[in-house]
């Protein structure tokens, strides 16, 4: 598990975060005391519902009469839970293995990200859940604030192996459901998807009151089209291979990726929603201090 | 279909390059085949984009597969270097042109047709082949008889210069050699370097048979001229073409010549009768009867005769009897009547006529008494009083007798003949005063005796000797046993008239005592020229004479006293005649050097005292027309040289000094010229090859790889040689204009790739 840590916790990246904490753009339910503005002033011992006990819940939540009458694992969940929580949507379908020479995979990038967003959350109090998927929810892990939690959650990551098909749409659409109390949503995932789907199920986060961040990541071969000779490309995900020289398709191609990117760019800021393409070329550190800086700045406006 | 894509492109071969047009097909190919294998995320973009490019795509890549084809196909075209026809409508064009004209100016081009020479049709063709060149095109004319000379020497872009110089081109009285002339033209574009222009050469002639054979067999050239030809000829892409044009005489073939006019005696002695004859010669087919023709003499008509019957291919001899009043240079000339071809109806010669002929006569053994001195009897047979006996009325020898102690002190240069009789010593220096004198043109006659050491003779005189002179035979007594002198060798001429005369016997004339002379060793021109002038009975010389330089040297065995045989008291007289007539063949006068054939140079020994004056004031000869020629004096010799005359006739200068008047110069024509009978086509071709390397019988023009395609014979219409030319043009060359494309394609394929996407190529 140590290693887990050491592998995503990068202590370089994480330092340039603390130095930046995570301000929320919107108002949300559930800050942690002096930085969250929350509306329901004071922490609430409310009961709100049951829900299926799932492993690295604390075990004190445990409804022990519930245990006693049905024999069944059910946490009560409480109002004061929540400060922040937020969940991170990670890709992980087959196209995010991709990886120019000397460059690390998109998967890994992004798990890089939700490793270092989960560290952060989580030493601010609040609690951060994790999604995987790919052309299905692959693991569904509900927000928490421990640190058992965080170590669950890179337990997971480091797992992670990629060989489906993407279905984002459809996906976002079942979590807009399932994700009942509104928070921070992080979307890791190279987006490679039909974007009005995209866009409609990220709607339908933000009509759930979510806040919705989306990273799209992209390897800079993906970004730049530098093939210079006749090349055949082999498709992840099912797709058909292609020979073809790609300096007659180069224009075409990057006509392509502008337009979708300024396509999911224009529907985003439509709808509020942060979209921050990456390119896992570059620093780690740097993209996520220039997302948090962007969030900072946003709130204060 | 060879034959067709000569006619197009000069290097056809190198269009199989053409096929590099595949190269880029090829590549693109190749391409196809070798790729390399990528795993790839972006697919749902990358379909899109070629869904979208992949048509444009193809249509772009078929223009710059089409571009670098044709970019390597027109380099291919471009190197093959191809060229535009005449009469290809817009396009026509000509490449530019060296055109060497070779004008035939010998003098059988003065054949009148029409009342017009054929030398004048010949010029006007030959500034309509100048009239009809473009701006750039090159010009040079070669006037062409026994020499090839350059009209307009480095003029060749000028062509007004080229026609003005045409107009003023004459006639020269010299034969033609028209192998010669296409050498020299050839060797004129061998000079000329440039590979792209085109080269004519075009020979205008009346084309009669002496242009081209000598005695059945084609005209030689030398080693140089055959490297020429060769070398113009060497490249088939680049060799010259050669055109004859046949400047047409008319059926009329005509021609009587004055064919030659000489003295009989060399030595002409004024105020005395001398005996002329001038030979003419009908060459044509048709007998002519009663043709005048006439002497005249420093310009005067002194005699006329008439030919009662000339029948062709007969020369006939006229003799005329003239007598000179005064002594000196004399021009004198022969003419028929005109006819057809003026230009030989006159022949010309230049004599001089003596006063006295200086004979020095170095005694041996000189006494008191009456012809007791070994060279009596030998100047009394020379005295003007024996002129009766000499059969002449009056003999222009005059003799002069020193002792042998005395020659060290004389001037030989006085002197036409030194007689040297039985002169035991003469010192070192004198021998070689001797030689010189010999080979500037002296004459010298030795007779030998009992005072001759052989050896020390011929250690001494060796070089000036013709024979050796070997051991003594013949007792010398007159009343002992004795050898006759032959009466059948009278090959030589200054014996040969013995022949004729009657009653004069040389085998009358007796030898007691002779020196054996035998064959001198040794090489060279002086042996090859040693002839036996008198032998005796058994076969053996006894009197030999060879040239030595300029003059001539004559030994004989025997004395020139009555010592050693009885010649001098020959019973029937023979010796007067003997000794004049070896005497005035000796002799050479000065006037021989000054009559020359046309092509060659005059030559003339100035007397010594004038030689610094014609230095200083320059010497000059005016040739029959009246221009002026400068004659070159040598540094060390006293000979004034003339450049080679083109012109027959009388060519006089005068000589500085009221006491030199003026000198005659005479220049012959060869009179093979004359003979106006023409070669036709299929004889011309019979001189050269079908192909190279084929057998001829008669021999051919030039020894190198010349073939009948290399030669076309026209007629003499402007329109037929032009159409000719025509036919052989290889228009214009446009590989130019193919390589500008090239440049155009090569920018036009960076842009349109860099366009398209290619950026990294």
């Amino acid at each position: 598990m140590a290693s887990d840590l050491s592998k995503y916790l990068d202590p370089k990246t994480l330092t340039k975060i603390g130095g930046l904490d995570l301000k929320a753009r919107l108002i949300v339910e559930g800050y942690i005391s002096g930085h969250h503005k929350s509306p329901y002033h004071g922490f609430s011992v409310e009961f709100a519902e049951h829900r299926e006990y799932t492993p690295g819940d604390d075990l004190k939540h445990l409804d022990w009469k519930v245990l006693g009458k049905t024999d069944r694992y059910y946490i009560k969940q409480y109002e004061e839970e929540t400060n922040l929580r937020s969940y991170i949507l990670l890709d992980t379908s087959e196209s995010m293995k991709y990886a120019s020479p000397g460059n690390v995979s998109k998967l890994e990038y992004a798990c890089y990200i939700a490793a270092s967003l989960s560290y952060m959350l989580v030493r601010q109090q609040d609690s951060v859940g994790m999604v995987l998927f790919d052309n299905g929810i692959k693991k569904f892990i509900p927000a928490s604030a421990s640190p058992a939690h965080l170590r669950l959650l890179l337990h997971e990551l480091a797992n992670v192996v990629p060989d489906q098909r993407t279905d984002i749409g459809t996906i976002f659409h079942d979590l807009a459901e399932r994700i009942k109390r509104k928070g921070l949503i992080v979307i890791l995932s190279d987006l490679f998807d039909d974007p009005e789907k995209l866009l409609f199920g990220l709607q339908h986060f933000r009509h759930k009151r979510h806040e919705v961040i989306v990273f799209q990541l992209l390897d800079d071969f993906e970004i730049r089209f530098p093939f210079d000779q006749m090349t055949l490309f082999e498709g992840y995900e099912g797709w058909q291979e292609l020979l073809c020289d790609p300096r007659a398709l180069r224009n075409a191609y990057l006509n392509e990726y502008e337009g979708f990117s300024e396509r999911m760019k224009r529907g985003c800021r439509n709808n509020k929603i942060d979209f921050l393409p990456v390119n896992t070329k570059n620093p780690l550190d740097v993209v996520l201090s220039a997302y948090l800086a962007t969030r900072l700045n946003s709130k204060f406006k | 279909m060879f034959a067709w894509l000569q006619a197009f492109f000069a290097n056809p071969a190198i269009l199989a390059g053409a096929s590099a047009g595949a190269i880029p097909v090829v590549i693109h190919l190749l391409n196809k085949q070798r790729f390399k294998k990528v795993v790839w995320a972006a697919m749902h973009w990358l379909w899109a984009a070629q869904k979208k490019a992949s048509r444009r795509q193809r249509i772009e890549q078929l223009i710059l597969l089409l571009i670098r084809i044709l970019i390597l196909v027109l380099l291919a075209m471009a190197l093959a270097r191809p060229a535009l026809q005449e009469g290809m409508g817009l396009l026509a064009g000509r490449t530019s042109v060296y055109r060497v004209i070779v004008l035939d100016n010998s003098y059988s081009m003065g054949h009148l047709v029409g009342g017009q020479p054929l030398f004048e049709k010949a010029k006007e063709l030959a500034l309509q082949l100048v009239d009809k060149l473009n701006p750039g095109d090159e010009v040079d004319v070669l006037l062409v008889n026994s020499a090839a000379e350059e009209l307009t020497p480095s003029n060749a872009l000028k062509h007004d210069e080229v026609k003005r110089d045409i107009k003023a081109a004459t006639i020269s009285d010299g034969t033609t050699n028209l192998p010669r002339g296409i050498a020299a033209a050839c060797r004129l574009i061998n000079d000329r370097k440039s590979r792209n222009l085109r080269k004519e050469i075009i020979v205008l002639t009346d084309r009669t048979r002496s242009g081209w054979e000598t005695g059945g067999q084609p005209k030689k050239l030398d080693t140089n001229e055959e490297e020429q030809v060769a070398k113009a000829f060497e490249d088939p892409k680049t060799k010259p073409k050669i055109w004859i044009a046949r400047i047409a005489g008319g059926d009329n073939k005509e021609n009587l010549v004055a064919a030659n006019l000489e003295v009989d005696e060399k030595v002409i002695t004024a105020r005395v009768e001398t005996q002329l004859t001038a030979t003419f010669k009908n060459v044509g087919t048709q007998t002519a009867n009663r043709v005048p023709v006439t002497l005249t003499v420093d310009g005067e008509r002194v005699a006329r005769e008439e030919i009662p019957v000339l029948e062709p291919l007969k020369p006939q001899n006229v003799i005329f009897h003239h007598t000179f009043a005064d002594p000196g240079s004399h021009a004198l000339s022969v003419q028929i009547e005109p006819d057809l071809l003026p230009n030989d109806n006159a022949a010309y010669l230049a004599v001089d006529a003596e006063d006295q002929v200086k004979v020095l006569c170095v005694d041996g053994q000189q006494r008191v008494t009456p012809m007791q001195s070994e060279l009596d009897h030998f100047r009394q047979a020379l005295s003007p009083s024996m002129a009766k006996e000499a059969g002449a009325s009056r003999l222009p020898l005059y003799t002069e007798a020193i002792s042998d102690g005395a020659l060290p002190d004389a001037n030989l240069d006085n002197y036409r003949l030194v007689v040297l009789g039985n002169v035991a010593l003469i010192p070192s220096e004198k021998i070689e005063a001797i030689k010189q004198y010999v080979l500037k043109g002296g004459s010298l006659w030795i007779f030998l005796g009992d005072r001759i050491d052989p050896a020390i003779y011929n250690k001494d005189l060796g070089a000036l000797l013709p024979s050796l002179i070997g051991e003594a035979v013949g007792s010398g007594d007159h009343e002992g046993a004795f050898e006759k002198l032959s009466d059948k060798d009278l090959d030589h001429p200054a014996i040969s008239k013995f022949r004729n005369i009657k009653g004069l016997p040389l085998h009358e004339l007796f030898v007691f005592r002779r020196f054996k002379l035998l064959p001198r060793p040794g090489e060279g021109k002086e042996k090859d020229s040693v002839r036996t002038v008198m032998a005796m009975e058994n076969g053996e010389p006894v009197a030999t004479e060879m040239r030595l330089g300029e003059g001539r040297v004559m030994l004989v065995g025997t004395t020139a006293d009555k010592a050693w045989n009885n010649w001098a008291g020959a019973p029937g007289g023979q010796w007067v005649p003997l000794v004049n007539l070896i005497a005035l063949d000796l002799i050479n006068p000065d006037y021989l050097m000054r009559n020359r054939m046309v092509g060659e140079a005059f030559e003339y020994k100035l007397p010594q005292e004038i030689v610094s004056e014609a230095r200083r004031q320059g010497l000059r000869l005016v040739t029959p027309s009246g221009e002026p020629i400068v004659m070159e004096i040598g540094v060390e010799s006293f000979t004034a040289v003339s450049k080679p005359v083109s012109k027959a006739g009388i060519y006089t200068t005068e000589l500085p000094g009221e006491k030199h008047p003026t000198i005659h110069f005479a220049a012959d024509r060869n009179t093979e010229e004359s003979d106006l009978d023409t070669i036709d086509d299929p004889e011309i071709r019979a001189y050269v090859p079908a192909a190279q390397g084929a057998p001829l019988e008669h021999g051919r023009f030039f020894e190198t790889n010349i073939t009948q395609d290399d030669i076309e014979l026209t007629g003499d219409d402007y329109g037929g040689i032009e159409a000719s030319l025509k036919k052989h043009s290889s228009g214009k060359e446009i590989w130019r204009y193919l390589v500008m494309m090239v440049l155009l394609l090569l920018v036009a394929e960076s842009l349109l790739a860099q366009r398209f996407g290619d950026y990294t190529r």
